[in-house]
């Protein structure tokens, strides 16, 4: 790496933020941080904290898909509100009755469930969501199999993929939620991929490609190496951690 | 049974352990677990009864069985009845009253550290007060000692953070190095890795002993990967420090794949190498209340009486540096800025009447119902509490793993508003290196300061 040099053999301090986003060299009055520098981390935890309490909107999100040709159905976890779903994770784990009710015809058993789930960043989900969905609809189309129409949870976790891939018997289950913010974004999403979703999978079962956001993982990236990750658990008929060594 | 009898009710426990998750201040991951007291005046009753129990009767109940729990088996193998004589008449209740006495001092505390259990300072921590639990732990001194001494009276350290999300070394020695002229790594300078590969954690120690050794730093410094893994490495890696999350039950610490015998052995590899010879403390431990809880092993315990189990795991150790991540965990544990700063404290109060080394990562995520004005409260009551470390994030934000806890420029306000040097070796050194003028106060512009920032280039 190369670095401005100010004098002939010194860096500054300042210098120190070409080499790490970390916040380093922050000007200082006393030992202080300096005022415009701790409204930006004010501004930047803000940020953070609404990316996780907004309610999203999930009719702007079906009508997008529904401009590109895709269908979508709208679902409910058992989580009831957000406050009950940020301090009971396991209630972001399943669907409610009803919308249970909505999916139990669709069963088929060479598909992929798609969910767009608003997790710990709904603002992600709603911001990111459908233009990763219909990146990765076009590169699963040559897989030859059939995805159901795209499921958009509302409070969901990561393990609502198996709830909702059992009673649709999917083969596979991808579930695209909003990451829990940080102070970099609030706009990253992470994806996981479950080969045989059933009630009883756990993480141990699931590959993930986190860190979709436009300064991080593009969605094009994204989902080129989903659909590879899901060849990949066809060919070996396997998912999770036992995939690394295949 | 336990019993307290009010005016218009009586309340019944039917074990020690559903007396102590009873009367545990309100925190969500006691909710979450379903072992909470179901209203305020029931959790009052609790504490009533708990305050009456003898401090003997944890000897004879235990909240996990012996047969089926290694660290249950290490708390009462281990307990010593020479050491617990002198509180041995008390209860829980006459044992706050005794540590809060101004007869009782570091030195009485000391003597009596072996006879307590873990379970014996989860109970009277739940009936103290943040005053309380402040005013006995600053008595505490607990001092380690590697290339710096950490703990001693009016001295506050730090363990410089300068984490990197690619694990990038240019990325994490341009931290350092701004941590280092803020006065910070005083304790450690730990690496939490993004990725366990043996390469990546021997490259990154490789730069910090580079560093050290370049600038004669008296330093210790630390990746924090699994303690197999850094097993693995002694014979290629400059390791001062083994590292390793554990908890309060075993069946937590087998999902972590921890085992007790594996961490002596981790501990005796480690010794070995003969970098820490004087105190032959070679291990950093960290901990945090839900931790085994989120593993689904909690046993139907109180998480902050767990939290406390954890301790007798770290005291068999003697280790170096032992850290409750208190806001890491999340609001399903610690919901917000009230349940984190209580529990930060208690933590703290509980390792050092034990006899740890303790230092708290005082933190939170974005999604806990938090902001910096709970991490300055808790940093400002820790501080008062005589606490032996804090973390030091460049600006208070770790971009590797997205949450928040203390800067550098906190660990120079604590300094400031408690008057607290960093640990003497270092303190020396940082003088040396025009780092803190001959008064002590940060200064930047020399010629030495330039040649640390020149390691970059």
């Amino acid at each position: 790496m190369s670095i401005k040099k100010t004098e002939s053999t010194s860096i500054q301090r300042s210098e120190l933020k070409q080499f790490t986003n970390a916040r380093v060299a922050l000007r200082t009055s006393g030992v202080s941080i300096c005022t415009e520098e701790l409204l930006a981390f004010k501004l930047a935890h803000a940020r953070a904290v609404d990316a996780v309490w907004t309610n999203w909107n999930r009719t702007k999100i079906n009508d997008e898909l529904k401009l590109l040709g895709i269908e979508s159905i709208l679902l409910e976890s058992e989580a009831g509100s957000r406050m009950h779903y940020v301090q009971n994770p396991q209630s972001g784990c399943r669907i409610n009755e009803p919308s249970h009710q909505l999916i139990q015809s669709l069963k088929n058993e060479n598909s992929i469930s798609i969910i767009l789930a608003d997790g710990l960043s709904p603002i992600a989900a709603q911001e990111q969501g459908s233009k990763l969905i219909a990146c990765l609809v076009e590169e699963l189309g040559a897989l030859a199999m059939n995805i159901h129409p795209i499921f958009i949870c509302t409070n969901g976790r990561v393990a609502i993929g198996d709830s909702i891939g059992e009673i649709t018997k999917s083969k596979i289950a991808i579930v695209i939620i909003g990451e829990r913010p940080g102070l970099t974004t609030p706009q990253s999403l992470g994806m996981y991929i479950t080969l045989n979703p059933t009630s009883t999978s756990t993480n141990a079962n699931r590959n993930c490609i986190s860190n979709i956001h436009p300064e991080g993982l593009s969605i094009e990236q994204a989902s080129i190496e989903c659909k590879q990750l899901i060849e990949k658990m066809l060919k070996h008929n396997i998912s999770g951690y036992q995939l690394h060594s295949k | 049974m336990y019993r307290t009898q009010l005016s218009n009710h009586i309340y019944n426990f039917d074990s020690l352990r559903t007396l102590l998750a009873k009367a545990s201040p309100l925190r969500s991951g006691d909710v979450l677990a379903g072992v909470c007291a179901s209203t305020y005046e029931e959790r009052i009753a609790a504490q009533i009864a708990l305050s009456n129990v003898p401090l003997k009767n944890f000897l004879n109940e235990v909240v996990i069985d012996y047969e089926k729990d290694d660290i249950t088996r290490l708390i009462i193998d281990s307990h010593d009845t020479i050491s617990f004589a002198p509180i041995s008449h008390l209860t829980v209740g006459g044992f706050r009253d005794w540590l809060l006495s101004t007869e009782v001092t570091n030195e009485t505390i000391h003597a009596v550290a072996n006879g307590i259990t873990p379970e014996m300072a989860a109970a009277v921590s739940k009936i103290m007060s943040l005053q309380d639990l402040i005013l006995v732990a600053q008595k505490i001194e607990v001092v380690t000692k590697f290339r710096t001494s950490v703990g001693l009276k009016g001295r506050f350290s730090t363990r410089l953070q300068p984490n990197h999300p690619n694990d990038d070394n240019k990325g994490i020695m341009a931290s350092t190095l701004d941590g280092l002229l803020f006065g910070c790594g005083d304790a450690v300078i730990g690496i939490n890795p993004v990725s366990e590969s043996e390469e990546i954690v021997t490259s990154i120690l490789s730069m910090l002993e580079e560093l050290r050794l370049k600038f004669d730093i008296p330093m210790q410094s630390c990746v924090l990967a699994h303690y197999t893994l850094t097993k693995n490495i002694l014979d290629k890696a400059p390791v001062d420090l083994i590292f390793q999350s554990i908890a309060g039950t075993q069946k937590a610490n087998e999902s972590f794949g921890v085992k007790l015998s594996e961490l002596q052995e981790a501990n005796d590899a480690v010794l070995s190498l003969n970098r820490n010879p004087q105190s032959k403390q070679v291990f950093y431990f960290e901990t945090g209340q839900g931790t085994a809880l989120s593993a689904n092993a909690n046993a139907m315990i109180d998480q902050q009486t767990c939290e406390a189990r954890a301790y007798a795991v770290a005291r068999k150790f003697n280790p170096f540096l032992v850290n409750s991540v208190v806001g890491f965990i999340g609001p399903e544990y610690l919901y917000n800025g009230k349940q984190i700063i209580r529990a930060g404290l208690e933590d703290h109060f509980c390792g050092k009447l034990l006899g740890l080394p303790m230092g708290v990562d005082v933190c939170y995520t974005n999604h806990a119902d938090c902001d910096q004005d709970d991490m300055d409260n808790l940093s400002t009551l820790l501080a008062a509490a005589n606490c032996n470390f804090m973390m030091a994030v460049p600006g208070s934000d770790d971009i590797m793993l997205q949450y928040q806890s203390t800067s550098y420029n906190d660990a120079a306000y604590l300094r400031k508003v408690f008057n607290r040097k960093p640990a003497p070796e270092f303190e020396l050194w940082l003088k040396k290196m025009g780092i803190f003028n001959s008064e002590g106060e940060l200064s930047s512009a020399n010629e030495d300061v330039k040649k640390l920032l020149n390691h970059l280039s």
